[in-house]
């Protein structure tokens, strides 16, 4: 197995290169060759320390990461970058530095946290956590294309968004692990609706109320979203019952009607979505485009390294290394591997779902549940979004949108989830009734 | 190389990469088919019980540190040797607690004990239910109830 | 219990991937060809911009129209305004017109007509390959016609009548499509220029252009009526001297005569009443013939529905032309014996195309069989040097086949024989005598053809027509058939027929390698 994967990154840089020069020559497989290693020796430190996770977490990561990175190589390395003791680094090379960053990430959470009591038994911290760094967001946020997702601290940006999703999810995690059994016994009925006794309403309404919050404030749908659909897909896990489920969604829809007959932002993204060639020039021209990158892909696609044509010196789909990097993979490798890539992704949901199934405890088990939506969920939003099933909203692809925020997040996002892995595998010695 | 050749190199690579992309998709969709199947089995192995106390602490060693208890529906605790889980301790009553399983959940209640029956550190005085991972504890013994 | 309901989220995102997969199948798959096809697609936009164009040359190689990529913008260049109705032109701004047109997959090597080679270089993803174009027409032919017309307004079409070959289509006034076809930038400036001049240099008076045919509309008339046995080269009509003077009342509309002049009207038979272009005697033709048979017969030839120049697929599309009102794309019966009469000798309602007529001439030359029409001789390799000629290589070669039977040999030899009298005989030379390719300097030869002067009403100049086709002697086979209109030029002998005749003598002595 370890083969096809060592050779997909490079193959991948191999060819970018051919189609892009006409040259007979593979072209730099540095950063493919960095990559391999960094993946490789990842596996083994894992393996070095006892780990004794999933062992399809990583090798999943590492392919959907790499398609990832290949499609950013292939793009104009000018349209991202940083610079970092002097040196310039393009888009790709960029990506690549946080993939390191991320691993680090991953493996020191995988391997370093033993005890996940500090996140089970504060949740209250992390929930304060959470909403100090929103009140921070708000106040000190840089806005950019219409929405603040942004804080800047000296040079580094970083979104913050993607660290309150962590966070959120802990403090899911703990509550609803506690609280199972009373908010699944004594409910309230209106109609066929039953719902939890009040007290146990607040916390969620509180929910409910930070995610519309930052829908206003933040005008990052995306996130609002997920954050709600996480929640309810928590809620749903914790306590069986699609009854709540359906009442959260219904409360969304309440509040989205609100919200779009209010503000004018919401209003042009609902409208857009409905029809976007009523205005192709200006709203509707990242769908648009986006919707010819599909086209033009067909089943096969326009061959890597061959589609993306420029439109006077530019890409035609802006936003393509982040919201709209399917589009671009669906481009060039056709509908066969758009689809490949999803099912890569949906094959990394059943492992986190796994998981969650074989934990130890309930608390374990709903963090990792949350830990699998946070990412599922995001993937479908930003894939759904692209093909207009769904509105378009600014998240980004995990491990495959440009990003160092998302990538590191994600990479933490599934060292939780070895973690919780580890422990579950670690058995015990021995089993027996008493006498 | 010629323009001609140089093209059909580059398709041949081109679907070559998707190629290889779906075997490593299959590689992973058959190791995916075979835990699901071998991961219901293991979760029916573990739900014949419907739960199992690990115990984390017990001085008197009585049950050992360490040891998973497999628990049936009914469960009675304390000192006596003729309860379902018999616990040496001194500050362990006669007939210290019941631990049933009801309808969906775990429930603890104290039988009356003397120094009382405390789950994640918190004293009892009715039933209460229990969730995995929570901590009950006997005189000094500590445990915590597992899947 | 968490696993349980663990199993069920996880089939709920299974059907939510499954969901999101379809909605990209469908854009990916279904949607495909109509989001490919819309005007703002990039791609198109691209590819368009800057898709190198093949080259069109003349029937003898001479270069007449190229492009050059500059600036990432590719820009066609015309080399003879004589040609500019019937290549058109690419322009990025305003579209493509004529052979630009309907070759443009061609030319510019997005379809190629083998359809093998289209799935190959769709499967290998090849660079588009342009071709050139050769055209039937050649320039030295094409260029005459265009300057006996001059500054008049009017078209001129000529047919090899054996093989439906375009030899020369020309109309004026023209213009210069260069300045349309470059940076778009420049164009709408041009096209405003070109729009705002003189008649309206846009039109397309041979394949568009729908007037009153008058006399030449007696050709028709003649070989409807032979065909069908109606009459013989012998029949007459006793009233018709008398009439010639009183006029011909037919249901209430007075036929009258035109002005003879000092022709003295007698009893004439077919040759005689054709050389005199006598109204009267043609009106009495096409009542005998009768309005449905008279319609059967147009239909045959053509009329009343729209004609082709290649074929529907890949050709120039030429207006009906109509004998009677349209209606749904046909004709109409004739409302009465009047209307009938009328059209017989091409008043009416009755407007025909140059092209039209050319085939008529030409079906007529070609023993009753009419040809189909092209222009387009054949596709070729691309010349990298256009001004070096085409290459040899020749991918696809057109036309010069088919051809179907409108009317029996015999009325076709009958009519070619009357009109072969309207040029030459005693009384033909008076109107039609102007078109004999004697006086352009090809003795020997003998032409047939036929004068008309439409009518037009309301005080205007009538439109001057000729058909005819040469050699028309007997047992030679004619080598061109042309159809010629002046419009409000006055009658058809002063200006359409010497253009007429000139036209086919130059054609003759280029033939016989002038």
């Amino acid at each position: 197995m370890l083969l096809p994967l060592a050779l997909l990154v490079p193959l991948g840089f191999a060819v970018s290169h051919i189609a892009r020069t006409g040259a007979a020559d593979p072209g730099p497989l540095g950063m493919a060759a960095i990559y391999v290693v960094m993946m490789l020796a990842a596996h083994f430190i894992l393996v070095l320390a006892g780990h004794r996770g999933d062992p399809l977490l990583l090798p999943l990561v590492a392919t959907i990461g790499g398609i990832g990175l290949v499609m950013l190589n292939r793009l104009p390395q000018g349209l991202r970058g940083t610079g970092l003791f002097g040196l310039e680094l393009g888009m790709a090379e960029t990506q690549l530095l946080w993939f390191g960053i991320g691993l680090t990430a991953m493996l020191a959470v995988a391997i370093g946290l033993r005890d996940d009591g500090f996140l089970r038994h504060y949740k209250y911290t992390w929930a304060l956590g959470g909403a100090a760094l929103l009140v921070l967001t708000f106040l000190f946020g840089v806005e950019e294309n219409g929405a603040r997702l942004w804080i800047a601290a000296g040079p580094v940006r970083f979104q913050p968004g993607e660290a309150i999703k962590i966070v959120l999810v802990v403090f899911i995690a703990g509550y609803l692990a506690e609280k199972r059994a009373l908010l699944t016994g004594a409910t309230v009925r209106i109609g066929f609706l039953k719902i939890p006794p009040v007290p146990y309403l607040l916390p969620m309404i509180a929910i409910f109320v930070i995610v519309m919050l930052i829908v206003v404030v933040m005008r990052d749908l995306g996130t609002a979203l997920l954050f709600l659909g996480i929640f309810l897909t928590m809620l749903f896990v914790a306590t069986g019952r699609r009854s709540y489920v359906l009442l959260g969604i219904l409360l969304f829809v309440a509040g989205s009607s609100v919200a779009y007959n209010l503000f004018d932002h919401v209003r042009i993204r609902v409208n857009n979505w409905i029809d976007p060639f009523a205005d192709v020039s200006d709203a509707g021209y990242q769908t648009v485009q986006a919707l010819y990158a599909f086209g033009r892909g067909g089943l096969f696609g326009e061959g890597l390294g061959q589609g993306l044509p420029t439109i006077a010196g530019r890409l035609p789909i802006p936003a393509l290394e982040t919201d709209f990097i399917f589009a671009a993979v669906a481009e060039e490798l056709g509908l066969i591997g758009a689809f490949a890539l999803l099912a890569l992704a949906l094959a990394l949901v059943f492992r986190g779902l796994r998981v969650a199934m074989l934990a130890r405890d309930d608390f374990s088990a709903m963090l990792a549940v949350g830990l699998t939506t946070s990412l599922g969920l995001q993937t479908l939003i930003i894939v759904a979004g692209n093909v207009k099933l769904i509105p378009l909203t600014g998240i980004t692809f995990p491990f495959v949108s440009y990003g160092g925020s998302s990538l590191l997040a994600s990479f933490v996002v599934v060292g939780l989830l070895l973690s919780i892995s580890h422990r579950s595998s670690v058995a015990s010695p021995d089993e027996a009734r008493a006498p | 190389m010629t323009g001609e050749i140089l093209r059909v190199l580059l398709l041949v690579l081109q679907l070559g990469f998707v190629a290889l992309l779906y075997l490593i998709l299959l590689g992973f969709a058959r190791s995916l088919l075979r835990d699901l199947r071998s991961a219901e089995q293991a979760q029916l192995a573990s739900q014949a019980g419907l739960g199992r106390l690990a115990v984390l602490e017990s001085p008197e060693d009585v049950p050992p540190v360490g040891r998973t208890i497999s628990l049936g529906p009914i469960n009675s605790i304390g000192r006596n040797v003729n309860n379902t889980i018999f616990v040496e301790d001194d500050f362990v009553s006669a007939n210290h607690a019941m631990l049933t399983f009801r309808g969906r959940s775990w429930f603890v209640e104290d039988q009356g004990s003397t120094n009382g029956t405390y789950v994640n550190g918190h004293r009892i005085d009715r039933p209460v239910a229990l969730s995995y991972g929570d901590e009950l504890t006997i005189g000094r013994v500590r445990m915590r109830l597992e899947r | 219990m968490i696993a349980t309901n663990v199993r069920r989220l996880a089939i709920y995102l299974v059907i939510a991937f499954a969901i999101t997969s379809v909605a990209l199948s469908w854009w990916q798959v279904v949607e495909a060809p109509a989001l490919a096809a819309r005007g703002d697609n990039p791609q198109v936009i691209a590819a368009r911009r800057s898709a190198l164009r093949g080259s069109i040359f003349d029937a003898r190689g001479e270069l007449l129209a190229s492009s050059r990529v500059a600036d990432g913008i590719s820009r066609r260049t015309y080399a003879d305004t004589a040609f500019t109705h019937v290549i058109g032109y690419a322009s990025l701004r305003f579209g493509t017109t004529g052979v630009e047109r309907a070759w443009d997959d061609i030319l510019t090597g997005r379809a190629d007509p083998n359809p093998l080679n289209d799935l190959v270089n769709d499967i290998l993803a090849r660079q588009p390959q342009p071709r050139d174009l050769t055209l039937t027409i050649d320039r030295r032919l094409q260029d005459f016609a265009a300057a006996q017309l001059g500054s008049n307004v009017g078209a001129v079409v000529a047919i090899d009548p054996s093989t439906g070959a375009i030899l020369a289509m020309t109309s004026t006034p023209t213009f210069d499509a260069t300045p349309i076809s470059g940076d778009p930038a420049a164009a709408g400036d041009a096209m405003e220029r070109i729009s705002e001049g003189r008649d309206n240099p846009l039109v397309v008076r041979s394949r568009q252009g729908r007037y009153t045919p008058g006399s030449i509309m007696k050709v028709l008339t003649a070989a409807a009526a032979l065909d069908t046995g109606a009459i013989t080269p012998q029949t007459t009509y006793p009233d018709q001297p008398r009439q010639e003077r009183e006029g011909f009342v037919v249901e209430g509309f007075r036929v009258v005569e035109h002005d003879l002049g000092s022709i003295q009207p007698a009893l004439w038979p077919l040759s005689e009443a054709l050389q005199v272009s006598s109204n009267i005697f043609f009106a009495h033709v096409g009542l005998e013939v009768g309005g449905e048979t008279y319609l059967d017969v147009a239909r045959r030839f053509g009329f009343c529905a729209p004609l082709w120049i290649g074929t529907e697929a890949r050709g120039l599309p030429v207006a009906p032309s109509f004998i009677t009102a349209e209606s749904e794309g046909d004709c109409t019966p004739f409302q009465d014996r009047a209307e009938l009469a009328q059209a017989s000798f091409g008043q009416g309602r009755v407007n025909v195309t140059p092209v039209q007529m050319a085939l008529l001439a030409a079906t007529i030359a070609n023993d009753g069989v009419m040809p189909q029409p092209y222009v387009v001789a054949d596709v070729r390799a691309h010349a990298t040097d256009p001004g070096g000629g085409p290459t040899d290589r020749i991918i696809e070669r057109y036309g010069g086949g088919g051809g179907e039977r409108v009317v029996e040999s015999e009325a076709a030899r009958d009519v070619r024989s009357a009109m072969v009298d309207a040029v030459h005989a005693q009384l033909g030379q008076l109107y039609a005598g102007g078109a004999n390719v004697a006086n352009f300097g090809v003795p020997g030869v003998r032409t047939a053809g036929k004068t008309g002067t439409a009518e037009l009403g309301g005080g205007r100049d009538p439109h001057s027509w000729f058909i005819g086709f040469a050699d028309a002697e007997d047992g030679a086979t004619p080598t061109i058939a042309v159809a010629v209109i002046v419009e409000s030029a006055g009658s058809g002998s002063g200006r359409a027929a010497p253009i007429g005749g000139a036209v086919m003598a130059e054609w003759l002595r280029l033939e016989g390698g002038g």
